[in-house]
C-alpha cells in the first residue's frame, strides 16, 4: 500500500514537472493560442537576448501586483535549453504563465507563422485583445505600457 | 541577357539538388542521417554536425573550414570545392563550451604561408559572459597550439562576438564586443548602455598579443563584428553601434598604426530606433585600392525622410543612386572611398521576403553581394554583381533554395573564382560558384 501511495505521488510529481516545462511551439501553435485565448500579450524572448531578460524580470514584478495579467511566453531558444528556460522563468516570478519554446524545425518558419514581416529581433511582443487587430512592439517593454494595457482591457 | 539568366538559373537548380555521388560522410546527408552519425562517439564528427561553420580558401585553392561540435572546434579541408572533406582535426584537446550560431561562430583565417588561425567564443557560467579564444597551426592543421584567451580582462563578463583577420604582412587582428566597462559601471551603480568594442593584435604569428585597446563605448551587444585589412596591413572594423538613446546605426574605424585607431565614423543613417537585439550584423570587404565595400541591415522607418535629414556631414549621401524606395528598411550597400567620401546607400533585396544577413566580397573592381530571403516556405539565397566598384549593379540572380532551414550565406574567393558558402539542414555544406556566371552577364 505504501509503495502504491509512493508511486501515485511520484506520478503526480512527474506530471506537475512536465506541466511546468515549456510547451513545444510548432507552426500551428500561434493559431491555437489565438483561438483559445481572449486578451493576452505574447512575448517572444531568448536566453541570449539581454533586453529580454530585463523585460521578463520587469514583468515578474508587474505580475506580483497584477496576477490577472495574461502573458504567453515564447522562447525562441533551442529545445535543448528547456531546463534553462524553465529555471529563468521561475526565477523571474513568471512560472504561472504559459510558457512555450520553439520546436526544432526551422526558426524562420516558426517566426513566419506568427508574423511574416518579423526579422527575428528580440524581444518582440504582440498585444491581443478580442475582436481587435493585434499590436506588435519590437524592443523592451516598459512597465507603464503593461499597466496602460491592463487598464484599458 | 534573358537567355544568359535562364542558363544561370538552370545551373543553380542543378547545383541546389542533393547529389548521390558523394561519399557516405559527405556534406549532402540528410539531417536525420547526420544526427545519427554525429551521435556516434566512435566516429569523428563531420561538417554536417556543425550549426555555424566558417571557411576560407588558401592561395593554392584549398578550402579550409572551422566549425564546432560537442565542445571542440574542428578544422578540415577540401580540395574539390566542398564535395568531400578531410578527417577533422580537433583544435582544443580539452572540451569547452563554444558559441556557434548565426552571429557568433568559430572563425578561420590564413596568412600567406597558409598558417592557420582559429578563434571562437567560449561562453562562461554567467549569462552573456564569455572569453575570446585563439589557436594556430603552422603545420597544415596536423596540430594546433594550446588555445589562449585573448581578452586580457578575465572577469566573468561579456568578451564575445569576435572578428578575426590576418593582414598581408602576417599581422593578426581580433576585435570583439566587450562588457568590462559595463561591469565596472554596474559596480559603481552607474548605467552603461550596450557593450564596448575592444581589439588586439599579434605581430609574431599569434604567439603573443598586445594589450587590449578600446575602440568605442556603447556598441550594440548581440550583432556580429566585421573586419578586413587594408593595403597598409591595418584592420578596418565595422559594427552596429548605439547612437543617442537607442539609435542602432553602423560605425567604422580604420587605423593609422596598429595601436592608433582613427576616429570612428558613422556609416549608416537609417535611424533604427529599437531597444532590442537585432542579431543582424554588417559585413565589409576592403579593396587593394582601399575602397571599403559595406553591406548592412536596418529596420528604420518606411519613408526615407529621416535618411535625407540624418545625413549630417555626409553630403555624398543626399542623392541615392540605388533603389531606395524602401526608405531606411532592409539591406543596403555603400562604398567608402580612399578619401573617406561615401557613396549613397543602395538598397537591395526584397523587404517583403525578409531579405537578410548580407555578405560582400570584391575582386579588383568587381563586387558581389549575397543575402537570404524567405517566402513562407523556401529559404533562398540571392546574389548581385557590380563590375564597376559598386557604382552600378546588375539584376539580382537566384542562387539556391531550401525547405528545411539554413545558415547565413557567405562569399568566398580563390584565385580563379567566387563562391557562396551555404549550409542548409537538408543539403548540408555547399559551395555555389557565381564568378563565371556574373562574368558572362558583364560581357
Amino acid at each position: 500500500m505504501k509503495l502504491a501511495g509512493f508511486l501515485i505521488l511520484l506520478l503526480i510529481s512527474s506530471f506537475a514537472t512536465a506541466n511546468q516545462s515549456p510547451i513545444l511551439f510548432s507552426q500551428n501553435s500561434y493559431h491555437q493560442i489565438t483561438e483559445n485565448e481572449q486578451s493576452f500579450i505574447m512575448l517572444m524572448w531568448s536566453l541570449d537576448c539581454p533586453p529580454c531578460i530585463d523585460e521578463l524580470i520587469m514583468l515578474g514584478e508587474v505580475v506580483k501586483d497584477h496576477p490577472d495579467l495574461n502573458l504567453i511566453l515564447v522562447s525562441t531558444d533551442s529545445i535543448s535549453r528547456t531546463h534553462d528556460i524553465h529555471s529563468f522563468i521561475e526565477q523571474a516570478g513568471l512560472k504561472t504563465m504559459k510558457s512555450w519554446v520553439f520546436s526544432d524545425i526551422s526558426a524562420q518558419h516558426l517566426r513566419y507563422s506568427i508574423d511574416p514581416l518579423w526579422y527575428g529581433e528580440l524581444p518582440r511582443s504582440y498585444f491581443h485583445r478580442k475582436n481587435q487587430p493585434r499590436k506588435s512592439v519590437t524592443g523592451r517593454l516598459h512597465k507603464q505600457q503593461i499597466i496602460a494595457w491592463l487598464e484599458n482591457n | 541577357m534573358k537567355n544568359i539568366l535562364n542558363i544561370i538559373t538552370s545551373a543553380f537548380i542543378i547545383l541546389a539538388l542533393p547529389s548521390n555521388s558523394l561519399a557516405a560522410h559527405g556534406p549532402t546527408q540528410t539531417s536525420a542521417k547526420a544526427s545519427a552519425l554525429c551521435a556516434d562517439v566512435n566516429q569523428l564528427p563531420t561538417l554536417d554536425c556543425a550549426t555555424a561553420p566558417s571557411a576560407i580558401f588558401s592561395n593554392a585553392g584549398r578550402l579550409w573550414a572551422a566549425w564546432s561540435y560537442a565542445g571542440h572546434v574542428y578544422v578540415n579541408y577540401s580540395d574539390d570545392n566542398a564535395e568531400s572533406f578531410s578527417p577533422p582535426v580537433s583544435v582544443n584537446l580539452i572540451p569547452e563550451k563554444i558559441s556557434a550560431h548565426g552571429e557568433n561562430r568559430p572563425k578561420i583565417a590564413l596568412n600567406n604561408r597558409d598558417d592557420i588561425y582559429v578563434s571562437w567564443t567560449t561562453p562562461l557560467k554567467k549569462r552573456f559572459s564569455g572569453h575570446v579564444r585563439f589557436s594556430y597551426s603552422t603545420n597544415n592543421a596536423k596540430s594546433f597550439s594550446t588555445p589562449v584567451t585573448v581578452n586580457d580582462n578575465l572577469e566573468i563578463t561579456g568578451h564575445r562576438f569576435e572578428a578575426l583577420s590576418v593582414a598581408e604582412n602576417g599581422n593578426i587582428y581580433l576585435a570583439w564586443l566587450d562588457k568590462r566597462d559595463r561591469l565596472k559601471a554596474k559596480k559603481e551603480n552607474k548605467k552603461y548602455h550596450g557593450a564596448a568594442v575592444y581589439y588586439t593584435w599579434s605581430d609574431n604569428g599569434g604567439k603573443n598579443f598586445y594589450k587590449n585597446k578600446k575602440l568605442i563605448d556603447h556598441s550594440c551587444e548581440c550583432c556580429r563584428v566585421a573586419m578586413d585589412t587594408d593595403s597598409k596591413n591595418m584592420p578596418v572594423v565595422l559594427w552596429r553601434n548605439i547612437y543617442d538613446k537607442n539609435t542602432r546605426d553602423h560605425t567604422l574605424v580604420s587605423f593609422d598604426t596598429e595601436d592608433q585607431p582613427a576616429k570612428p565614423i558613422r556609416v549608416s543613417f537609417d535611424n533604427w530606433q529599437v531597444d532590442a537585439c537585432p542579431h543582424h550584423g554588417p559585413d565589409l570587404s576592403v579593396s587593394e585600392a582601399d575602397a571599403y565595400h559595406l553591406v548592412w541591415f536596418n529596420n528604420g522607418a518606411e519613408n526615407n525622410s529621416s535618411r535625407n535629414n540624418s545625413s549630417g556631414n555626409n553630403s555624398s549621401r543626399n542623392n541615392s543612386s540605388g533603389n531606395n524606395s524602401s526608405g531606411n528598411k532592409g539591406l543596403f550597400y555603400s562604398r567608402i572611398n580612399k578619401d573617406k567620401t561615401q557613396t549613397a546607400a543602395y538598397h537591395f533585396g526584397n523587404n517583403l521576403a525578409l531579405a537578410s544577413h548580407p555578405n560582400v566580397i570584391h575582386k579588383d573592381k568587381q563586387v558581389w553581394i549575397t543575402w537570404k530571403e524567405f517566402d513562407g516556405k523556401k529559404e533562398t539565397i540571392w546574389s548581385q554583381y557590380s563590375s564597376d566598384n559598386g557604382d552600378n549593379w546588375q539584376k539580382a540572380i537566384w542562387v539556391a533554395s531550401t525547405l528545411a532551414g539554413s545558415d547565413y550565406p557567405f562569399l568566398l574567393a580563390n584565385e580563379n573564382s567566387v563562391y557562396i558558402q551555404w549550409k542548409t539542414n537538408k543539403e548540408g555544406f555547399k559551395l555555389f560558384p557565381i564568378y563565371e556566371y556574373t562574368e558572362k552577364i558583364a560581357k
